[in-house]
């Protein structure tokens, strides 16, 4: 009745949506610097300061969401859930750096099946929280951004069994101790991206249902 | 006038039944005007209920008596009333008064009063025949009207709030509001004793008139009957009834410094244009239309519909309620009075 007369500051929406493109932009980076471990097809230094740079950029975007909650009297939902769904986002970002810099800090020189496996789930997977972030604002779209949520939730799954035997297989009977280590910490690392994209796409679903 | 034989301690019974309504006035709708303070922690629940019933006093100097003679000659006819019928109407809107806050509804005494009023008439007249149409279809009409428009200017005062505060968060924007929502509960205070204890001035002049001590003229009735009535209005106020803080304060919508200044506001502007029109309205329902409206401004699933629901069950039925125990009491009344 009165709400729509109400200041609708859909400025956190569009802020949302701009971390979340930068999101996608460091998970395709990482992507295309695991496939092309090895290989030579990439320019790994630059692919992981591309990455580099994208999770700098998420974090002015965050910044700027956290000051402009600071300034608003209204928010278009629930400003705890805005700082949780950013923060989610942030993780994500965070995550996909530590990814990228672990090649170098950890010397990967050859990606394996399950790493360029896990490293598309994770792109496969920012992508639909975009596009579910995107929606957001749009109660009309509430079924499809509930699809995508549940969707990025199987692929986390998905995620979690290559992970199960990308280890399997590192243990395997005379194994090399180094590189079972560093992989195995890769392997990890690659599955958390995945994890804290599962984190925010279940802050969207609790959005949802609060706001359907 | 039949009234005129009446012995003066019947009068006095009378008049201490009708002090009596009116502190169980205070007492159950003063909790109304604190509920918003209380509930945000402004002031605490001994504060706030001697801040609302110094306000509630202090409307003395304020407002005209047109609510009083609304009550006292525009309801039902004058000539007709007896001291029987006094006597029902007093005992039907205390009876309801008391059944309402035992069971936490908030009900409205007003209307508890005109329908022990009408109630009692009818049964004395066997007919409707008494009522005046003209002031008690407005009573009737404000039923509606009154929590509409507060919900209308609760709605829009947050409204605005919203806007005139929009770059700053809301705990920035309630340190404001600490002051201002004890301007605002002050105000309603002010106009809930403005229009509340008018309804008890009302019906004592009613009294006055069938005894034949007071005339339709204003200037007839004595002022301790004015300072008396605002004095136990008060006086019920800072006796408050906890019950109806918590319904009011946390179950309709959870409110906070910013949007308990606007609903008091919002009641008490709504209440102060129905004084200064002469209508008795419930302060009770236009504080509840006022929470609904900010509830409604800043989300609508905070307002908690179905207790509001329930709110307009208890609306509905006070009329008829106050009225049929108003007959039996004044039929109780006829007998050993």
């Amino acid at each position: 009745m009165f709400s729509s007369l109400m200041p609708q500051r859909r400025e956190f929406f569009e802020l949302l949506a701009a971390h979340a493109e930068q999101v996608v932009a460091g998970a395709n980076a990482t992507l295309r610097l695991i496939n092309g471990l090895g290989d030579g097809s990439s320019d790994s230094a630059a692919l992981v300061a591309e990455v580099n740079q994208h999770e700098q950029q998420g974090d002015q975007i965050k910044a700027k969401v956290i000051g402009r909650l600071h300034q608003s009297f209204t928010t278009p939902i629930n400003r705890d859930q805005i700082h949780a769904l950013i923060t989610d986002l942030d993780t994500t970002l965070n995550v996909l750096q530590s990814v990228a810099n672990a090649v170098g800090m950890y010397g990967i020189k050859q990606s394996t099946v399950e790493a360029r496996e896990m490293a598309s789930l994770g792109a496969d997977a920012c992508m639909r929280l975009s596009r579910a972030v995107m929606a957001l604002g749009d109660k009309a779209r509430g079924a499809e951004t509930l699809n995508l949520c549940k969707e990025i939730e199987d692929i986390e799954s998905k995620a979690d069994k290559v992970q199960h035997k990308a280890i399997t297989a590192l243990f395997q009977d005379g194994a090399n101790i180094w590189e079972t280590m560093k992989m195995k910490e890769f392997y990890s690392l690659q599955e958390a991206v995945l994890d804290s994209c599962q984190e925010a796409a279940k802050m969207i679903e609790e959005i949802l249902i609060e706001n359907s | 006038m039949e009234g005129l034989n009446m012995s003066i301690w019947t009068l006095a019974l009378l008049i201490a039944i009708a002090f009596a309504f009116d502190f169980m006035n205070g007492f159950h709708d003063g909790a109304n005007s604190i509920s918003t303070i209380v509930a945000t922690g402004a002031l605490t629940p001994k504060q706030a209920v001697l801040f609302a019933a110094f306000f509630n006093f202090a409307a003395l100097w304020v407002f005209q008596l047109k609510v009083a003679a609304t009550i006292g000659k525009g309801t039902v006819d004058p000539s007709f009333v007896d001291y029987y019928v006094i006597f029902g109407a007093l005992i039907g809107a205390l009876a309801w008064n008391i059944i309402t806050w035992y069971y936490g509804i908030p009900s409205s005494s007003s209307h508890a009063l005109v329908g022990g009023l009408v109630g009692a008439t009818m049964a004395k007249a066997g007919s409707g025949a008494p009522i005046v149409w003209e002031g008690f279809g407005k009573i009737l009409a404000f039923i509606i009207i009154s929590p509409l428009v507060g919900v209308i200017i609760g709605g829009l005062l947050m409204v605005l709030v919203a806007w005139v505060f929009r770059n700053q968060s809301p705990y920035q924007a309630g340190k404001w509001f600490k002051g201002a929502q004890l301007f605002a509960a002050g105000a309603y205070s002010l106009a809930h004793g403005g229009n509340d204890a008018q309804k008890t001035i009302g019906i004592i002049w009613l009294l006055m008139i069938t005894a034949g001590v007071a005339t339709k003229d204003v200037g007839t009735l004595p002022t301790w009957v004015i300072y008396g009535c605002y004095f136990m209005i008060s006086w019920g106020t800072y006796l408050g009834g906890w019950r109806i803080v918590k319904t009011m304060g946390t179950k309709i919508t959870k409110l906070n410094a910013v949007s308990g200044s606007c609903a008091s506001m919002g009641g008490a502007v709504t209440l102060a244009m129905a004084t200064l029109g002469g209508i008795p309205v419930s302060t009770t329902h236009t504080i509840t239309g006022a929470i609904i409206g900010v509830g409604a401004a800043t989300d609508v699933k905070a307002v908690r519909w179905a207790i509001t629901a329930n709110l307009l069950v208890a609306w509905v039925l006070t009329i008829p309620a106050a009225g049929l125990i108003a007959a039996i009491f004044w039929y109780i009344g006829t007998k050993f009075l």
